[in-house]
């Protein structure tokens, strides 16, 4: 094989096209790895900077949450192109995540990137494709099959030799690649890379057994390259773009216009805190004197102001909750579709685990929103406790000490632990598990019967 | 000849089981893909309806309280009718309309959106224009007409043509040809033409008839679309002719044809993004983030110098002597475009970024065929993200014409009356169509076309040449 010219430069390209891949992904990871722990930082100054100020103005002028970039989106950038990376964290209400990336670049954007995921995923099956698809027609095509025969090989041996010569180039190149990748990434988790290897491995071992099968059976090397195309752009291109279209027409997202309405709906009919004569504020009002046996607000231990306006922001995450719980159902309904189909395609448990090690997939990026979400009911309950316990009735002018700003925690998010990424995508490694089985199963059928 | 050639040709296509199931997969593809186009039409469409009768809801109610003060009643929400609430919370919704075209190219019409409620307060620094949506489907995309005639419809074409000379050389029906006393030079050029023209036919049929199915009227747009895919797919025609002319057997047409179409599909349009993205990279967003706010806490701190900058910019809503004590909001507003006459030259950055983006994308594009099509073909659909810049500057310059406005009433303390309720100012998105780019593309794909068939032609009558002497 390596006496083959057309393997060579094939190989070449390849190699060639990954290099690229993985230093200008390299370049624009460390870019915006850093542009994120600056605005981190700057973002951590400037709220300390208020200084003495009302907690409630402090709540009103916020922070951001930043989504960090992680090691492994190097090699799969996933769906980060899609998602915001920073959300504002202020009073009463819930900010998505923003600043999509994809928002920022021309309509290009969407034939995809030359990243080291677009090459694993589309360009190396082709190349197994290219390699293989001859490799059983060629034999029959040029009467070598039977001269092989008389030399006592049996076709079991001449197949299982066929898909190991057809597969070790493969994995040898997909070793360079992540080992490259590592080379350039630095610090990362070693668990995590390991099982994307071997993610990858398993994809590329069912494309070759998919490759063999369909050279064995059929009689021509032009058929054989043909019908394996047909395959790979029909499981890799089309069947995702017709799941999507699928998905979007049975389970369709609300409008960002219809969410934000529907949650301004049901916060107008809930407690504002800042508006002491709805109904809800004067059933609140009513409950809480009875409960401090009190008669008039002003008696009370504590700010009622802030003491209301906490009520409300509990009542306004709550609202929040419920919408981005019917979201997710949403979201759930999706993902099992994506995950039905995948039986018709190893792309798609592939892609899905992929992004899932790599920290890019949808999942991390509702974890990383709850999180912030987190983070900002917490920053409201410290600020309107402070509010509460250190000032009076109606005294919007109070203002809090400057420490009060460096009690609200600095934001963390941490990626969940691999077993948690591995259980979580059980049902994805189960199919591309099922899908190897049974190209073995039929690259054996399809031996006896060369 | 060649009505004997056209019946021969005729007859091998309908008794060939291939093709005639090929033609299936295709009209199934185009029905397929036109329905999917159509669904996101009708949802966009409902998703509008549904934004526009919500708005009309608030405004009737102003409408109503507006009518009564103006009675001389009380109303109990008279406070809606000032000039902040109805700039704020009542805001105006602008509405980026679906064409009918837009069935046959989603394009990126499913990143962003396209009805937004314009309010007096928002910054225009840190609107966000894009749509709530689960970013997997984003990441695959959608399976629409102009994906199908983009990188299914091409694949079509080699797999129907690829072997036109090579298979009469393989069978040795060429030689047996030779032997007859007809040209057979004009014998193949003339199958060629027939093959074509019956595959050309085919793809018109389907087409055309998913574009009456899905419902699109007939428009200088629609005959524009059908003359960039058939422009596309001459391409793909003329480069199989010339891989056929070059004579090389089946299996190495095929496996040249694939890869070309590899490489300009799928791999050249990557690589084009990718060098955009890094010669002319975007400045960061998050950057920005921390420099709005900076410029903010310093305007608030300064609060009465941004008054008086303001207002001597604004001489005419200078009220009376000693009248110009004014409050938060006018205060509010005034920092407001301050900030954004600061922050301009930021903002500035990111727009003359992309279009740099945009016309080194317009340059290199030329070197994949699949990319001219993509760009026409959205741009007509108005569906192109030049469509969604288009749609955001008009959001921005009405956003200032919103605030502008209002700004007398506020300065003035006057509450809004019925006659200025009726006279909010509205927003109108008018697509506009730079036909010419499209044309550029177009010519770009004809005289591609032309002369890689015109090559052909050339090696054609070098080889007979040869043959003779």
């Amino acid at each position: 094989m390596s006496r083959h010219g057309q393997f060579k430069w094939m190989f070449g390209i390849v190699i060639l096209l990954s290099a690229v891949a993985i230093f200008i992904s390299h370049k624009q990871w460390q870019e915006k790895s850093l542009q994120r722990e600056q605005a981190e930082e700057h973002a951590k100054e400037l709220w300390l900077a208020q200084g003495s100020t009302n907690p409630h103005n402090a709540a009103h002028y916020g922070t951001f949450a930043f989504k960090p970039q992680f090691p492994l989106s190097l090699i799969d950038p996933g769906v980060e192109k899609y998602t915001g990376v920073s959300v504002f964290l202020e009073a009463h209400s819930r900010n998505e995540a923003d600043n999509v990336a994809a928002a920022d670049q021309t309509g290009l954007s969407r034939f995809g990137d030359l990243t080291p995921d677009f090459i694993l995923l589309f360009i190396i099956p082709l190349m197994i494709i290219a390699l293989g698809h001859q490799s059983v027609t060629r034999e029959k095509e040029q009467g070598t099959i039977r001269i092989i025969k008389t030399q006592g090989i049996s076709s079991k041996q001449l197949i299982w030799g066929k898909w190991l010569g057809n597969f070790i180039p493969i994995a040898v190149l997909t070793t360079a690649l992540f080992t490259l990748a590592a080379v350039f990434i630095g610090e990362f988790n070693w668990k995590l890379l390991v099982s994307m290897w071997l993610i990858y491995l398993v994809y590329f071992a069912i494309i070759n057994g998919i490759t063999l099968i369909v050279s064995s059976l059929t009689s021509n090397s032009g058929i054989s390259l043909v019908t394996l195309l047909a395959i790979w752009i029909g499981s890799c291109l089309a069947l995702p773009k017709v799941a999507s279209s699928y998905v979007n027409e049975k389970y369709p997202y609300p409008t960002r216009q219809e969410f934000e309405s529907a949650v301004a709906e049901d916060k107008r009919k809930g407690l504002d805190g800042h508006d002491p004569w709805s109904e809800a504020s004067k059933l609140l009002e009513k409950e809480t004197l009875e409960s401090y046996q009190v008669k008039k607000l002003e008696d009370l231990p504590f700010n009622f102001d802030a003491f209301r306006m906490q009520k409300g922001e509990e009542h306004e995450a709550e609202i929040y909750i419920k919408h981005n719980e019917k979201l997710k159902e949403v979201h759930k309904k999706q993902t099992k579709v994506y995950q039905n189909l995948a039986f018709l395609s190893p792309f798609l448990p592939t892609r899905f685990m992929s992004m899932a090690i790599a920290n890019t997939d949808y999942a991390t990026h509702w974890n990383f929103t709850d999180v912030a979400e987190k983070h900002r009911v917490e920053m409201q309950r410290i600020l309107n406790g402070n509010f509460a316990k250190n000032s009076k009735l109606g005294d919007w002018n109070y203002k809090a000490d400057a420490s009060l700003l460096s009690e609200i925690p600095d934001f963390q998010f941490e990626t969940p632990a691999f077993e948690e990424v591995i259980s979580a995508n059980m049902g994805n490694l189960m199919i591309l598990g099922a899908w190897l089985f049974v190209s073995f199963g039929f690259l054996f059928l399809a031996s006896t019967r060369i | 000849m060649l009505n004997l050639n056209i019946r021969h040709e005729i007859k091998l296509l309908s008794r060939n089981y291939w093709f005639i199931s090929l033609t299936i997969v295709l009209a199934a593809l185009c029905l397929y893909s036109g329905h999917n186009g159509l669904k996101h039409f009708e949802r966009r469409q409902v998703d509008q309806k549904q934004a526009i009768e919500n708005h009309q809801e608030k405004e009737q109610l102003l409408q109503e309280v507006a009518l009564a003060v103006s009675k001389g009643e009380e109303h109990s929400l008279s406070f809606r009718l000032s000039p902040t609430n109805v700039a704020i919370f009542t805001g105006q919704l602008a509405t980026m309309p679906a064409d009918a075209i837009s069935k046959l190219a989603i394009g990126q019409s499913d990143l962003y959106t396209h009805q937004m409620k314009i309010a007096a307060n928002e910054d225009l620094a840190t609107l966000s224009f894009n749509e709530l949506n689960n970013p997997v489907q984003l990441l695959f995309g959608n399976f629409d007409l102009s994906f199908v005639l983009a990188y299914l419809v091409p694949l079509l074409i080699i797999a129907f043509t690829y072997n036109l000379r090579s298979q009469e050389l393989e069978s040795g029906r060429l030689k047996l040809l030779a032997s007859s006393p007809i040209n057979t030079n004009l014998w193949l050029l003339q199958r060629f033409i027939i093959r074509f023209l019956t595959l050309a036919f085919i793809l018109l049929f389907t087409i055309v008839g998913t574009i009456f199915w899905v419902g699109i009227g007939i428009s200088g747009e629609l005959y524009v679309f059908l003359l960039l895919t058939f422009s596309y797919l001459a391409f793909w025609f003329a480069i199989s002719y010339l891989a056929n002319i070059l004579g090389y057997s089946s299996a190495r047409n095929a496996v040249s044809l694939l890869s070309l179409w590899i490489l300009l599909v799928l791999i050249v349009p990557t690589i084009i993004n990718q060098a955009a993205n890094t010669v002319y990279p975007m400045p960061s967003r998050v950057t920005l983030l921390n420099e709005i706010r900076e410029i903010k806490s310093e305007l608030s701190k300064k609060q009465d110098q941004v008054l008086d900058e303001y207002l001597r910019n604004h001489p005419e809503l200078i009220r009376k002597e000693g009248e110009n004590a004014f409050g938060y909001w006018q205060g509010y507003f005034a920092s407001q475009e301050i900030m954004e006459e600061t922050l301009s030259p930021l903002i500035g950055k990111f727009d003359l970024q992309l279009s740099k983006q945009q016309k080194w994308v317009n340059s290199w594009g030329f070197l994949s065929p699949t990319v001219l099509f993509q760009y026409g073909a959205t741009q007509l659909a108005g569906t192109s993200s030049l469509n969604y810049n288009d749609f955001k500057d008009y959001i921005k310059s009405f956003s200032l014409t919103w605030r502008a406005h209002f700004m007398p009433f506020v300065f003035d303390n006057k509450s809004l009356d019925i006659n200025d309720i009726d006279n909010l100012p509205v927003f109108e998105y008018r697509k506009s169509l730079n036909f010419s780019s499209v044309f550029i593309n177009i010519s770009v794909l004809l005289i591609i076309s032309v002369l890689l068939a015109a090559s052909g032609l050339i090696l054609e009558g070098k080889r007979q040449i040869i043959q003779l002497s």
